[in-house]
């Protein structure tokens, strides 16, 4: 793996050193507290005062300090990007790896189930089975990871297709090396690397799916902020506040697109005139 | 062709049934259906006759061929807060959502046309990384908040349009817009890309070595070509599209199967829930299955793969 430098480098950086001040430093702060209310103070635009101390994003409809909330969201929402993305990755590498290397009826059932999962939307299921089972922390990881495997099952499956019939699995085969040991050894170092590069691209879908979902009410619950949450209880307030949505939405774009660019300078697949390369998303 | 045929219409019938049985056995698995099924203020009574009604003292598999029977015959069970079937409240909003839908599809793929053709024509470099930029920004922003800035832009800020609702053609710009703007933002990357695969080929410096202009070699030669991968990704990506609905027609109170399930959520009313998420799935069934077949006519390849 190589790094470019390249702008997209530095915007990623510039965009992913502003979330982790976000969530890592803004909770050190004594004026840290998302869930103090203050109905006197509410709705506060940025940088006014409120007493003595100045309010650097403002309050929301209860009087809660934005920037303490905004903080809290980001962790929550980090959170349950990264469980989702090693739950899915963990899930998709086993069963692909399964399915490329037995062939068969393991193959034609995992793949099977993996055809049906894409033949209806993302959100769809997400939204049919948040709406039914109820949307805590937990069941939105599992949730989330239970959609998105796909993504890394495919490509480890084609890969290890491949990778079955070359000489140093043969060879271990034809000394009686079992099925667990070759997977183990032979089959995932060699598509651990692909696997990140997937992980880190679906890491942005699945933080964009949880502010979706909270977006809708099907996410994290309130009094817990959200990124999706908080534009949407802004979103009432859009005439005259709207700051409300607009700095929640700023965060997922700045997490996001970190993300976005940090795997387009990691990955060397920009072609000739350094343009982003392409992919289609899931 | 008709074997083709036959295999692709029968995986679709398997993935139609795969979701209704999914849709099954997840409110079996949530807990009891009719504490589910009925409002929270119900009373034993209500409960008790509710599992009568629904035939919950039969064995699970009766139960389920029941269900699948009724399905096949459209029955999906009654609203729970209006007296009606949820099958029908869904299809009312169909025509809403596909208009959205449609308008949005068509809106990407015209605008990446249009924007794709004219970066390629024009030799500025930067014109194009630029252009390509903005795509990719595009698709870092979430779709609802997106629409969100149309909103404060468009509705608030300059008054131009309205920001709520369905009805004239100036109801239907905003949503049409947030939605086509991200298909566009992917369709524009995947054009520009198979448009520059092309460039390499053989065929292009030949038709160069004869002496063609640039803009004949791009738009006789090239397009057709380049073409096809668009069409397979805005038909793969439909199901983005009608996701993006739902999401969609919350922001701008679009009246569309998306903002009724969304609605009927937050009133626990789940037969329209699932009656909505069946619908939609169908329609992407469908719509995948008629874009296989019209790429099997297209590239006679996918026919013998």
């Amino acid at each position: 793996m190589r790094v470019r430098r390249s702008a997209s480098l530095y915007f990623a950086l510039a965009m992913l050193f502003g979330v982790a001040v976000l969530v890592a430093v803004v909770p050190l702060l004594p004026v840290y507290d998302p869930y103090k209310q203050d109905l006197g103070a509410s709705l506060t635009p940025p940088f006014e005062m409120i007493g003595d101390r100045l309010s650097l994003f403002g309050t929301d409809q209860l009087g809660r300090d934005i920037l303490s909330r905004l903080a809290l969201a980001g962790q929550v929402s980090l959170f349950i990007g990264l469980a989702t993305v090693v739950l899915s990755l963990f899930i998709g590498v086993a069963l692909g790896l399964i399915a490329g290397f037995f062939r068969g009826w393991p193959d034609t059932l995992i793949m099977g189930l993996a055809d049906l999962q894409l033949s209806i939307p993302r959100v769809l299921i997400l939204i049919a089975v948040a709406a039914i089972v109820g949307s805590t922390i937990p069941v939105l990881v599992l949730l989330l990871a239970l959609t998105s495997w796909v993504a890394y099952g495919r490509v480890a499956r084609a890969m290890a297709m491949s990778l079955r019939e070359r000489e140093f699995v043969l060879s271990a085969v034809t000394q009686g090396a079992s099925a667990t040991w070759n997977i183990r050894k032979h089959l995932l170092p060699n598509v651990m690397p692909q696997m990140l590069i997937v992980g880190s691209f679906e890491l942005g879908q699945v933080i964009v799916l949880e502010a979706s979902l909270s977006y809708l009410g099907l996410g994290i619950q309130p009094p817990l902020p959200s990124w999706g949450l908080m534009i949407s209880e802004g979103q009432s307030y859009v005439e005259f506040d709207p700051w409300l949505s607009l700095l929640p939405g700023i965060c997922i774009f700045m997490l996001v697109a970190g993300v976005q660019f940090l795997t387009q300078a990691f990955t060397s697949e920009t072609d000739a005139e350094g343009e982003p390369a392409p992919r289609p998303t899931t | 062709m008709l074997k083709f045929v036959i295999r692709r219409v029968g995986q679709s019938v398997l993935t139609v049934f795969g979701v209704l049985t999914a849709a099954f056995f997840l409110v079996r698995l949530a807990g009891d259906p009719v504490v589910l099924l009925l409002p929270v203020e119900a009373t034993e009574a209500d409960i008790a006759l509710m599992r009568e009604a629904l035939g919950l003292d039969e064995p699970l598999i009766v139960q389920y061929l029941t269900y699948l029977r009724n399905a096949a015959i459209g029955d999906l069970g009654m609203s729970l807060r209006q007296q009606s079937p949820a099958l029908g409240l869904v299809l009312e909003r169909v025509p809403a959502t596909l208009e959205l839908a449609l308008t949005a599809f068509v809106l990407g793929i015209v605008m990446a046309f249009g924007i794709g053709i004219t970066m390629r024509l024009s030799t500025s470099r930067r014109l194009r990384a630029a252009i390509l930029w903005v795509a990719f920004i595009r698709q870092a922003v979430p779709v609802f908040w997106f629409g969100l800035l149309m909103i404060l832009l468009f509705a608030v800020h300059l008054r131009w349009l309205p920001s709520l609702g369905r009805g004239g053609i100036e109801h239907l710009i905003l949503p049409a817009l947030t939605l086509a703007t991200y298909e566009l933002a992917l369709y524009l990357r995947l054009f520009n890309a198979s448009l520059g695969e092309e460039q390499k080929q053989d065929y292009v410096r030949t038709a160069y070595a004869k002496g063609q202009t640039r803009a004949r070699v791009i738009l006789r030669h090239m397009l057709p070509n380049a073409l096809l991968p668009l069409i397979t990704i805005a038909g793969l990506n439909l199901g983005v599209l009608l996701g993006g609905t739902v999401v969609t027609e919350t922001v701008f109170s679009w009246p569309g199967v998306g903002r009724l399930i969304v609605q009927s959520v937050s009133q626990r009313d789940y037969p329209v829930v699932l009656a909505g998420v069946l619908v939609i799935s169908l329609i992407f069934v469908v719509i995948n299955l008629v874009v296989d077949l019209l790429y099997a006519v297209i590239d006679p390849r996918v026919r013998l793969a």
